[in-house]
């Protein structure tokens, strides 16, 4: 089957010229990362600030162009610069609700916008277009939404109008940066299940980015946790959270405050607080991990299969398995 | 709601709408020609003749009638003030645009130039250019705008580089939108309200320069300015007896660029909802 | 400890005067833990801000009393109520990792705020790194500046700067909001502490009902500036009796079941310039009738300490049922 987005080995390197003389520092915020997506599925990217998830984002998005290994949406690869045709077949959600459409067009300036820069068909065609994707995006009725600014439109409703200008070409592929974090608890799954009805029925497929582990479930068939540049822990969505492997994983579901008071809390370990920067050559997470053994300073693990589509990068995976 | 929430701003539309009427309609209002001697019933020019019925104003050293210098004066002020208002807004803020937009070494060399024309004294660099290519409306008003743009452009450079972080703006950019489009149809927009502001503060310098250059003597000696008034009661020697020659001048100069600050910091009010 | 007797806020805004909070009564007792949870706009920031008598110049207080420790906080002067702020009442504002002066290092901090109040340089010194170490912070990094710091440890800076004096109660007001998990269990841990072992008391302020219900004893649920249901935090939430509880703890996914489908509630919280006639909420509720639309309920207090604002409180049971149903939620939207 011909994947949706295929990412090999992708590599972001940024040189962060900090001093006045001498030079900066390189800082990899991608270190090679490697998934595939079929379409009409949801890859979830959960990781913590700093994680590299961010710049995943843009990479697939073309906002930023990889330092190494190769982005191919719809079987054709980005070249050195995103062409009109990579343009069309990626589309982004954003976090910002707020900041994300711009306060001076009318809604159905905002959503035709991509029609009008590709030149696809008459004004009354984008028209009819934007209202489909409105109408799709659960505005409805999408005409009446129109003529309406952004200020007239409530949190949940503004990011159902980036969800529509995102739809209404089609595209292969959509990333979602963290697109209910600073919406209102109330509305957050009605935007999460619009997500996951609008991937599942189509063909596009998704990489849905997160800090928050609770709600990927409802809307991400794969998750993969990312740590300094890498994936550590990658496999079925609820086969990770119910059975997650690698110790970072383990912390992170562990630290995610359970809405029950009759609950007590996991306690966290305490080394993974106090731990220090990796070590060159070894596992990213050892100075972090209670499971580290001296062997983790030494060998830089590497994604291995943990389960039926499930893969971890620790070198002791099999024995800490639950 | 009224228009103006207070006062202030209400007195400097009034009388900003006041000059406007004054200059369109100066030709039929001013009961001299502004440049035509004025002689008295002797055959002998009317000096230095203080305000009377017929001299409303009175008259200057030459014999001319000030009321009517006064009134024609008011196109001068509108004319300078438009132009480099508008010249200056389009060089500003264009290089504001450019330069925040595109950043690395465009937006170094731009503001390098910025800062260049920050460090050149204003009234200086004026004279010497007027003096070089002679006196003249256009050559005081290329010499403002050629200056005038620095703070513009810097204002609005800050304002984009917080723009193009914006959502909308990466938007745009993935969705495959031209350089040229986010810049005008996204950036743009969203600067005006800012940059209306600085053009108002632009007419309100423009008009301070022209009067400045003026009273040098580096102004127009064909057109009758506030500045240029100034310059002959001063030159004349009259300036310590006919104050009906120099207090109507400065005065208008002073309410003027009054009203056009007050109009400013209420349409700033208005349209920056955090000042309300 | 804290009572807020009544307790009334409007604010003059351009378009008219707004109700934010209206007659919410809240106790915290000596060393007790109250969560005010609730959506954007509920008041439950303008509550924090009151019961510091810190509410800005165009919000008043236009009914009801603010005690601490018994005392009227309108009736004392300003210089009174400063000393109080910063000896018996702290504040952790929402950003408060921003709230830090840049400019200086932490220990210039510690001995500035000390200074206005009157304690010693060498006094603060040997606090500050009492406390540093009460917060889990090396006491090196005093030296420091924040921007050396992360976001985890400016948070806890922070709320050692805001214990200085020993106060007894912390107001703090979405402290964990835009902190990474690990960091935001670690400061959660750290204010749990703070509550069960130093005996402060707690106001706390957040969206998040999971956070609340790991560290406080008691919660309100607020809703366009009332408190909709109040109580014990174990019962509030494993029974809750407002239709808002249950409409929330249904919104909020819960990490160790995956499985269960989270829902919306329909509509948007009421404009507070022009509040509906009847119960806020009942424009939202699944289960509103006419009486909702007409009749504000009032806060009736219960035989376990608990109060709620429902018509249909007496009917809480069936609700709850009804409430689990994710349908039910979906057709109201």
């Amino acid at each position: 089957m011909s994947m949706a987005v295929s990412v090999t080995d992708a590599r972001k390197t940024f040189v962060a010229s900090r001093r006045l003389f001498g030079g900066g520092t390189t800082v990899h915020a991608v270190d090679g990362v490697s998934f595939t997506i079929a379409p009409g599925r949801v890859l979830g990217i959960a990781g913590e600030s700093g994680s590299g998830k961010s710049t995943i984002a843009n990479l697939l998005v073309g906002l930023e162009l990889p330092t190494g290994g190769e982005i191919a949406v719809g079987g054709r690869p980005l070249g050195r610069k995103p062409d009109a045709d990579f343009r069309r077949s990626v589309q982004m959600v954003f976090q910002d609700p707020f900041g994300s459409i711009n306060p001076r067009f009318t809604v159905g300036d905002t959503v035709g916008e991509p029609l009008l820069i590709h030149r696809l068909g008459s004004p009354a065609e984008r028209h009819a277009r934007a209202v489909a994707a409105l109408d799709e995006a659960e505005l409805r009725p999408g005409e009446a939404f129109m003529d309406r600014y952004p200020h007239e439109l409530s949190g949940g409703q503004r990011q159902r109008v980036a969800i529509a200008r995102a739809i209404v070409l089609r595209p292969r592929l959509l990333v979602a940066d963290e697109p209910v974090s600073m919406l209102d608890v109330s509305v957050r799954a009605g935007i999460l299940r619009l997500l996951n009805r609008l991937v599942h029925e189509s063909e596009m497929a998704m990489v849905f980015i997160t800090h928050d582990l609770s709600i990927v479930a409802s809307v991400c068939d794969e998750l993969a946790v990312m740590y300094r540049g890498r994936f550590v822990e990658h496999g079925p969505v609820r086969d990770v959270l119910q059975r997650p492997v690698h110790p970072y994983t383990r912390a992170l579901i562990a630290a995610v405050p359970v809405p029950d008071p009759t609950v007590a809390p996991t306690p966290l370990p305490a080394k993974l607080m106090s731990g220090g920067a990796p070590v060159a050559g070894g596992c990213r997470f050892a100075p972090r991990c209670s499971a580290a053994v001296a062997e983790c300073e030494t060998i830089d693990p590497v994604l291995e299969p943990a389960g039926p589509a499930h893969s971890v990068a620790c070198i002791r995976h099999k024995e800490i398995a639950p | 709601m009224s228009p103006f929430a207070s006062w202030s701003g209400g007195f400097g539309a009034i009388f900003l709408s006041l000059v406007v009427l004054i200059a369109v309609l100066a030709p039929w209002l001013s009961p001299y020609d502004p440049l035509v001697n004025n002689f008295d019933a002797a055959g002998q020019l009317r000096r230095l003749a203080p305000p009377s019925a017929a001299h409303l104003l009175g008259t200057t050293y030459y014999g001319l009638d000030v009321l009517s210098q006064l009134i024609h004066g008011t196109r001068i002020v509108l004319i300078v003030g438009i132009t480099c208002a508008v010249l200056i807004a389009l060089i500003g803020t264009n290089i504001g645009l450019i330069a925040g937009y595109y950043g690395g070494r465009v937006d170094t060399v731009l503001m390098r130039a910025t800062d260049l024309a920050f460090g050149v004294p204003f009234i200086p660099f004026a004279v010497v250019l007027v003096a070089l290519l002679g006196p003249s409306l256009w050559n005081t008003i290329i010499a403002i705008s050629f200056l005038m743009w620095r703070s513009t452009a810097r204002v609005i450079r800050s304002q984009v580089l917080s723009l193009r972080e914006r959502g909308f703006v990466k938007a745009a950019r993935i969705a495959g939108a031209s350089d040229m489009r986010i810049l005008y149809v996204h950036i743009f927009p969203n600067v005006l309200p800012m940059a209306l502001l600085y053009v108002s503060f632009d007419i309100a310098w423009a008009v301070l320069a022209e009067a400045s250059i003026s009273f040098l003597g580096f102004g127009d000696p064909h057109q009758t300015s506030w500045g240029q008034m100034l310059y002959l009661a001063y030159v004349s020697g009259s300036i310590r007896q006919a104050w009906w020659w120099t207090v109507p001048p400065g005065a208008a100069l002073s309410l003027f660029v009054i009203a056009v600050f007050l109009v400013g910091r209420e349409y700033e009010r208005l349209a920056n909802p955090r000042l309300r | 400890m804290l009572a807020l007797d009544d307790v009334s806020i409007i604010y003059a805004a351009r378009s008219g005067p707004v109700q934010a909070v209206s007659g919410v009564t809240l106790h915290l007792p000596v060393g007790g833990s109250l969560g005010l949870v609730g959506e954007s706009g509920c008041g439950k920031s303008t509550l924090a801000l009151a019961a510091l008598s810190l509410l800005p110049p165009e919000a008043r207080l236009s009914s009801g009393a603010v005690r601490l420790e018994g005392q009227d906080l309108a009736t004392l002067p300003e210089a009174k109520l400063r000393r109080l702020r910063w000896t018996r009442m702290a504040y952790v504002p929402q950003s408060a990792q921003n709230a830090l002066v840049p400019v200086h290092s932490l220990r210039r901090q510690f001995r500035d705020t000390a200074a206005a109040h009157g304690m010693r340089s060498a006094a603060a010194d040997e606090r500050a790194a009492a406390l540093f170490q009460r917060v889990e912070l090396d006491p090196a990094i005093l030296d420091r500046f924040p921007h050396e710091l992360s976001g985890g440890m400016r948070q806890r800076a922070m709320i050692a700067l805001a214990l200085l004096f020993g106060p007894s109660l912390l107001v703090a007001d979405e402290p964990t909001t835009g902190l990474d998990v690990i960091v935001q269990r670690q400061v959660i841990d750290l204010l749990r502490d703070l509550r069960t072992e130093d005996g402060l008391a707690l106001l706390f302020i957040s969206h998040d009902i999971g956070v609340v219900a790991e560290l406080c004893s008691h919660v309100a649920v607020l809703y366009a500036g009332k408190v909709m249901e109040s109580g014990a935090t174990d019962r509030v939430f494993s029974l809750p009796n407002h239709p808002y509880t249950m409409g929330l703890q249904r919104a909020f996914p819960d990490i160790r079941h995956p499985e269960r489908s989270i829902v919306s509630i329909a509509g948007h919280p009421p404009r507070l310039s022009a509040p509906p006639q009847g119960c806020p909420f009942a424009p939202r509720c699944p289960f509103a009738q006419p009486l909702c639309h007409n009749t504000v309920p009032s806060l009736v207090a219960g035989p376990d300490g608990r109060a709620v604002a429902c018509h249909f409180a007496a009917d809480a049971e069936a609700l709850r049922d009804r409430a689990r149903d994710p349908a039910l939620w979906d057709a109201a939207a």
